[in-house]
């Protein structure tokens, strides 16, 4: 697991040549732990998304530096969340239903794509640079398919939640500290404050009658924090 | 020696991102039966005579398999209609094996009223035709369902009916079948889906 933590991604050493930062480009990636309504799993609130608060992130950044300290960079992320705490939603359901057994079934995940860009402040002290950077931009988010298999009687009345999707704004800002291994080469340290609050029309599928929790629309304000490794190729000398 | 760090620092990330693209996990829960769940033990039909309101009369099924208790007067459960008389049917269920006697009336027709149906099935003796569905305008003690769920469109529930009789009858061959049918996701107004609750049958005298 050491090695997930690993990222390649590149600094903004001072360019000898130009007197800017160097720009960079590189991956990053690590641990990120989800907060809010999303992971909470009351099932009679419907704002209980059922997400497991941890999980990870992974992405591909740059950077270009217009002087010494400050530039513009681009982020593209990918954050992903398995569900939790199922059970409650199971017992939730069998009492609405009044029958034998059910049982709730997910095999997909809570899905963050994020495209964002933003401003990149740095300062560099020999091999050390202290990082912060404030992004922004679009977010597309994936919930997972919630399968309930509904059984009375030996008979099956299955339905589910399908995958749904949906975008809105997101930002993620943040500070972080890389260390220069070679000319070139670097690693880093970071940690994010991430916020997206998507407007999420929630497919439903085989819903046959009015009763237990359905949801038509998740629209809550998501947050998570990420702490990643990362490591860039600089340019410049 | 740099050349030779950077292949071994992505080829790392290669494998740490393979490693994550490749962690699917099922998450599973099951709520599997409880055991005591209730019983319905009895069920009484209620009939109102729309234009005598004194013209009242119960019918009263008990399920003797579970309760032990002598119930001497509902061993012939049997209703007495007037012909050619509109009635007001409601059907209460209860669970005597409970102290005090659980009345489960409104839980199936208001809480559960989504995924409950009641119908009622007409003897020979009856109507004239074996078997037939009593909502389906049959020739003698016709049912009209008069109450509805909150489902979109609404569907009846049953528990709150009319009954039109037309004609007399008499004898053991003449009688209805009550059925409670439970239809979680699946009630759409017709007998087929889910599984039958209770199946009571009274008989019906008709002078």
């Amino acid at each position: 697991m050491a090695a997930s933590f690993i990222s390649y991604a590149a600094f903004a050493q001072d360019d000898a040549n130009t007197g800017k930062a160097k720009s960079f480009i590189g991956v990053t990636g690590g641990y990120s732990n989800l907060m809010g309504n999303i992971t909470k799993s009351d099932y009679s609130n419907n704002s209980s998304g059922y997400a497991n608060a941890m999980g990870y992130n992974i992405g591909v950044e740059g950077a270009y530096y217009l002087n010494k300290y400050i530039g513009i960079g681009g982020l593209f992320s990918f954050a992903s969340f398995s569900a939790a705490n199922l059970q409650t939603m199971s017992d939730g359901y069998k009492q609405d239903f009044d029958v034998d057994s059910i049982s709730v079934t997910v095999t997909t995940k809570y899905n963050f794509y994020n495209f964002f860009v933003g401003p990149y402040f740095s300062i560099p002290i020999k091999k050390f640079t202290i990082d912060f950077r404030a992004v922004g931009g679009l977010t597309l988010v994936y919930t997972p398919e919630f399968d309930v298999n509904v059984v009375d009687g030996g008979k099956p009345h299955p339905f589910a939640q399908n995958i749904s999707s949906g975008t809105g704004f997101g930002f993620q800002a943040g500070a972080g500290i890389r260390y220069s291994i070679t000319n070139h080469i670097g690693i880093k340290l970071n940690a994010d404050y991430y916020y997206t609050d998507p407007n999420i029309a929630i497919q439903n599928s085989n819903r046959v009658i009015v009763a237990g929790r359905l949801l038509t629309n998740y629209h809550e304000a998501i947050t998570m924090l990420n702490i990643n490794l990362g490591l860039a190729y600089q340019f410049g000398k | 020696m740099n050349t030779k760090l950077n292949r071994i620092l992505f080829g790392a990330f290669i494998l740490s991102a393979l490693i994550f693209s490749s962690c699917k996990k099922t998450e599973q829960a099951v709520s599997p039966p409880l055991p005591g769940n209730e019983f319905l033990t009895t069920i009484k039909w209620r009939f109102q005579n729309i234009s005598n309101p004194h013209d009242t009369c119960w019918a009263v099924w008990r399920d003797s398999t579970v309760l032990n208790k002598p119930y001497k007067d509902t061993l012939k459960p049997i209703a007495r209609l007037r012909a050619n008389s509109t009635y007001a049917l409601t059907v209460h269920i209860y669970d005597e094996t409970q102290t005090p006697v659980n009345d489960i009336t409104q839980e199936i027709g208001v809480q559960r009223q989504n995924y409950h149906l009641y119908f009622f099935y007409n003897s020979l003796g009856l109507c004239g035709v074996a078997n037939q569905d009593a909502t389906t305008n049959p020739a003698n003690f016709k049912v009209t369902r008069e109450d509805h769920d909150s489902n979109n469109p609404p569907l009846p529930i049953g528990l709150t009916d009319q009954v039109t009789t037309t004609y007399t009858v008499n004898g053991s061959s003449s009688y209805c079948t009550g059925y409670l049918r439970h239809q979680p996701n699946s009630k759409n107004g017709t007998f087929a889906p889910g599984s039958t609750d209770s199946q009571v049958q009274m008989q019906i005298v008709i002078y």
